[in-house]
């Protein structure tokens, strides 16, 4: 009887999926993307693709960083948020539930990547399981549902910000250790069969809801994706990155940083020196050079190995819809990489051999350029008057006075009172020296291959679920629930940005079509606005394209931006682009100038880099703050829509080298700026008179005068904060390999 | 008949079927041991000052009714899930044998859990101790609302919350368009007189859609949509566009419409108006929010019931 069953039900398997294949491949048909969910085609689809706006990497109340926080949402939340349909309750700087928050313009696709390490201690803490267990009582659950914490119990402001601090780092000092000694909580050690169960309900919650708020109609009003961010920060450095599937069929549990172990910690209950502990180059010791702690930091390798086995393999898939499991990782903030020479923030670590370098370049295909902790493009500090392997002024663009991605997340006391100089920098914590570094790479230790070949996106990193809302202006709710509820309040908090978009070139708003275009990298990133950037690259475009329909022409006889050259058709043919940017009129800034950016490497292995405006007015250069009045209003004029073809004429084909473009809009008042206005009347536009105005705050509203303290920073004070910032666009470059 | 449909009337009727078989089974002894809510007054002050300190300012008499009520609502769940025993569950009994053990003379002398548990709540500890609490009155609450959370509700009560709240549902209004672009890179400052010269070659010349289209090159936007929200519109051309295309008649053509990319000659195909769609639908999302809301109201309902129950006395007069 079981025998026969088994037969029936293995013979309506295999019908289902022979159908299922036949109607996959009937509409792959004609397609320009592989098809792997059973789904209509959208009425508005456009073979010469559309702009969609979305998101990469936001959390949520399921984060152990935003419920100790008083964040208390789900992914359902966020999804419902971004597409306009519910507002968003935040708590307010006493930890009440009380401001209430809605996106000014829906987005168009998103997806929630909570941090993963403590999915199986959340899902105790918030009772997935229902069954109310003894864990509820823990240190941990107290910990991750603020101490039981009830708003009118305890004195309000920093003593609750400093007891979620204090959680914390009790809360990740099981991985800030070198990463073969990474564990659970003791919650979990201690119950591993709950553990593993509240995991799963949680990670099967995250796909429900994803799945609940995704469009599977012909209207394609919205798209979901399922993800997660693997939170892996031995040391207080940096390895987080996000995981982003392409449709339901993910892999069962999630590849976290302890999968990263090079070895696994077989006695995590024991303490000391050989169990679970700080290692003695945490808090500031310099750490040793890469080679060394490649002996002891975990292995990224292992974690694209096993979601290799796990997904693309095949070996370990939840039983989705789709036809099978794919996946891309996007690293972000390079800046805060911890990558102080010679130490290399460690996304970007030479691979150790081409294979490995070869997993890289497949699995990571993008980059997060820009987010609420800051850029990381490029740096130019004008304290110093000089950069991070550069001199481009424009990289003096919301900046963080730190190396390390804790003092950013407002754990540890700030570092660099008098900021930190670029020299302090390693060149790649920031991602044009990574570009540049991997066309080196390439040349001198693979063979060609480029293992930083990646294209960009923008987000948010928000986490208070406000998926998609990047308002720069005085209702920008922070980013980190209580802790930055008044978003000037600290140094480490008026430093953050209001987040930005990751904006894909694709055909239709449906799940195959995003994820094709983010993993060949036809994407840019924005640092906020909903600016339209189009880039083309080709040989010997014609020099008129911007007078004529030139989208046709870029994909016919070139490639869009985060494609690579096709082989040069003759010794006379000349790299040309076309890059045209049309203003985001719902806002109504408008641009200033268009610039491309190109890095090379040249024969000797050296590596350069040129900034050239081709469309558009010069501006001012390391000094928005000039082109605003005293009442933020722009000074001078700027342009709707701009278009430059533009031919590199010193292109030497046997330099590897790569084009991107950036998009200025002409100067506003930051979002912080606005803020320390309205709310306690101080304009840091005007140094002197903000000081004075400050120091009367101080005799008549003390109260307000400790949270305004940072207001009148400008970009000369120890900690920098711009006044005026130009927003922005950054695309995917265009490779040409020799 | 809209009244004796209410859930609330259903679960007033459950909540009233239970309370007889109870007093059936106990005979007449509910009301002679009916239980006292004491609250004393610092606790409404306490959380009256609160509010002052959050808002700035002292409450309106609403408000302060509104918190008052929340204070005396916490009070009575707290006390509900006494009686319903919720202190002997394993996690709270833990909690309370760990308070009890704070004070205790002798805390290492061997005693078992419940032991201990029930000195803390011989000795009251359970009052002010903020993780009791919060677990006894979120577990009186979960309880109330978990069966409701549970229904199926009957198709009949879909079909009534679906019509009274047929907004939350609606789909946004649409617009089917063709368009020409009048490209402003291309023509710079020419934009405006070539588009005033298309729309009157157009119009003279009576050409159709699928003809205009071919005036001028598709750049940018597909030249033929189909019927789409505000929402695809703003995102394809930015947000003047939607706001001008409001005013444009259909069955004609329009414009210029200025748009990010230049300016557009319209033709409107049609518009359709904010619909509701059918439930079958949106089946799902309708239950979710209903089975939540009948859930809101029968707690609510509940609490009425029970403070019914309860005598609440606040003590001690109020601070000036």
């Amino acid at each position: 009887m079981w025998n026969h069953s088994r037969f029936i039900h293995r013979i309506i398997t295999t019908a289902l999926l022979v159908l299922f294949s036949t109607g996959m491949a009937a509409a792959q048909e004609s397609l320009p993307f592989e098809v792997t969910e059973d789904r209509p085609r959208c009425d508005n689809y456009d073979p010469l693709k559309q702009p969609f706006f979305g998101v990469t990497h936001l959390h949520t109340g399921l984060s152990f960083d935003a419920s100790i926080r008083f964040v208390e949402t789900t992914p359902r939340d966020a999804y419902r948020f971004a597409k306009g349909e519910q507002s968003q309750t935040l708590p307010d700087p006493s930890g009440f539930q009380t401001r209430e928050v809605t996106i000014d313009r829906p987005i168009d696709w998103g997806a929630v990547t909570d941090h993963s390490e403590l999915f199986g201690e959340i899902g105790i803490c918030k009772d997935f399981l229902g069954i109310n267990a003894p864990g509820l009582l823990s240190m941990e659950c107290r910990m991750l549902n603020g101490f039981y914490w009830s708003p009118d119990t305890l004195p309000v402001n920093d003593f609750q910000r400093n007891l979620a601090s204090a959680a914390f780092q009790m809360l990740t000092v099981m991985s800030m250790g070198p990463s073969s000694k990474n564990t659970r909580m003791p919650l979990c050690v201690n119950n591993p069969e709950e553990c593993d169960s509240a995991e799963l309900a949680l990670w099967e919650e995250m796909q429900a809801a994803a799945e609940e708020e995704y469009d599977r109609t012909a209207d394609c009003s919205f798209t979901t994706f399922i993800g997660y961010e693997n939170t892996s920060t031995p040391s207080g450095t940096n390895w987080h990155r996000n995981v982003i599937f392409r449709n339901d069929r993910v892999v069962k549990t999630p590849v976290t940083a302890i999968d990263m172990a090079v070895e696994r910690n077989e006695s995590p209950t024991t303490g000391g020196p050989d169990g679970v502990g700080v290692p003695p180059n945490y808090f500031g010791i310099p750490l040793p050079p890469p080679d060394e702690t490649l002996l002891t930091h975990p292995l990224p390798e292992k974690f694209w190995a096993k979601l290799q086995r796990d997904c693309l393999d095949g070996e370990n898939v939840t039983d989705g819809s789709a036809a099978k499991c794919d996946l891309i990782i996007i690293p972000h903030n390079s800046n805060i990489g911890g990558g102080q020479p010679p130490f290399i923030p460690p996304q970007w670590f030479d691979p150790p051999d081409l294979e490995i370098a070869k997993q890289k370049a497949k699995m990571e295909p993008l980059v997060e350029i820009y987010q609420c902790k800051g850029s990381s493009e490029c740096r130019y500090d004008p304290r110093f008057k000089e950069g991070v392997q550069t001199t481009d002024e424009f990289c003096n663009f919301e900046l963080l006075d730190t190396l390390t991605i804790l003092s950013a997340s407002g754990v540890v006391s700030e570092e660099g009172a008098g900021g930190i100089p670029p020299s302090d920098f390693n060149p790649r914590s920031y991602v044009r020296n990574i570009w540049k570094d991997g066309l080196q790479l390439a040349q001198e230790k693979y063979g060609g291959l480029n293992p930083f070949k990646a294209g960009v996106v923008a987000s948010s990193d928000s986490h208070n679920t406000t998926m998609g809302w990047h308002p720069e202006n005085a209702e920008w709710p922070g980013h980190l629930g209580i802790d930055d509820a008044i978003p000037v309040r600290a140094k480490n908090t008026i430093q953050n940005s209001s987040g930005g978009h990751s904006v894909v070139w694709a055909e239709e708003n449906s799940r195959d079509s995003i994820f094709e275009a983010l993993k060949r990298k036809e994407t840019y990133g924005t640092s906020g606005t909903r600016i339209v950037v189009r880039f083309f690259g080709g040989w010997d475009f014609p020099a008129d394209l911007c007078s004529t329909d030139f989208v046709p022409v870029g994909y016919a006889e070139g490639v869009p931006m985060g494609g690579d050259f096709p082989p040069r058709p003759s010794q006379e043919s000349v790299p040309r682009f076309v890059a045209a940017a049309w203003m985001d009129d719902f806002i109504g800034t408008p641009l200033e100038q268009i610039q491309i950016i190109k890095g090379w490497v040249d024969s000797e292995g050296n590596t350069h880099e040129k900034v050239i405006r081709v469309a558009g007015t010069k501006g001012s250069p390391n000094n928005p703050q000039k082109e605003v009045d005293a009442g933020c209003g722009l000074k001078g004029g700027g342009f709707e829509s701009l278009c430059a073809v533009w031919e590199d004429t010193d292109f030497d084909p046997s330099e590897g080298a790569f084009y991107y473009a950036r998009v200025l809009e002409r100067p506003v008042c930051r979002y912080s700026t606005l803020y320390c206005m309205e709310k306690y009347g101080l304009n840091p536009l005007m140094p002197e008179r903000c000081r004075q105005d400050l120091a009367q705050l101080e005799q008549d509203r003390p109260e307000d005068a400790v949270n305004a303290e940072f207001c009148c920073n400008n970009q000369t004070s120890a900690a920098i904060v711009q006044p005026a910032i130009q927003e922005r666009a950054w695309t995917s470059p265009i490779w040409y390999e020799p | 008949m809209s009244v004796i449909k209410s859930p609330a009337l259903h679960f007033l009727f459950i909540g009233g079927l239970i309370f007889t078989v109870y007093v059936l089974k106990n005979g007449n002894e509910p009301w002679d041991e009916r239980t006292q809510i004491v609250i004393p007054r610092y606790r409404i002050d306490l959380a009256l000052n609160e509010f002052a300190g959050k808002v700035g300012r002292q409450p309106t008499p609403e408000e302060e009714s509104n918190v008052i009520e929340t204070v005396v609502n916490q009070e009575v769940l707290f006390q509900y899930a006494l009686d319903l025993g919720l202190h002997r569950e394993k996690v709270t009994e833990e909690r309370l044998a760990q308070i009890a053990s704070f004070v205790e003379e002798n805390p290492h002398e061997p005693k078992t859990k419940s032991e201990r548990a029930q000195e803390a709540l011989d000795l009251g500890l359970h009052h002010g101790d903020m993780v009791v609490r919060r677990i006894l009155i979120d577990g009186s609450s979960r309880l109330i609302r978990a069966p409701v959370l549970l229904r199926i509700p009957d198709e009949e009560m879909m079909e009534a919350y679906y019509r009274e709240n047929q907004d939350a549902f609606r789909l946004p209004a649409e617009t089917r368009i063709t368009h020409v672009l009048v490209n402003s890179l291309k023509y710079g400052d020419g934009t405006e007189s070539r588009a005033d010269e298309l729309l009157n070659k157009i119009r003279t010349e009576n050409i159709s859609p699928d003809e205009a289209v071919k005036l001028e090159g598709g750049a940018f936007v597909s030249p033929s949509l189909p019927s789409l929200p505000d929402k695809e519109i703003d995102r394809l051309f930015g947000h003047r566009f939607v706001k001008n295309l409001a005013l444009a008649p259909e069955g004609e053509w329009s414009g210029p419409i200025p748009s990010r990319y230049g300016l557009h000659l319209v033709y409107v195909h049609g518009r359709k108006e904010p619909a509701v769609p059918p439930l079958e639908d949106v089946r799902a999302k309708v239950r979710r929010r209903l089975i939540h809301k009948l859930a809101d109201e029968w707690l609510a309902l509940r609490l009425q019931q029970l403070r019914q129950e309860y005598d609440v006395i606040i003590e001690g007069a109020p601070s000036s």
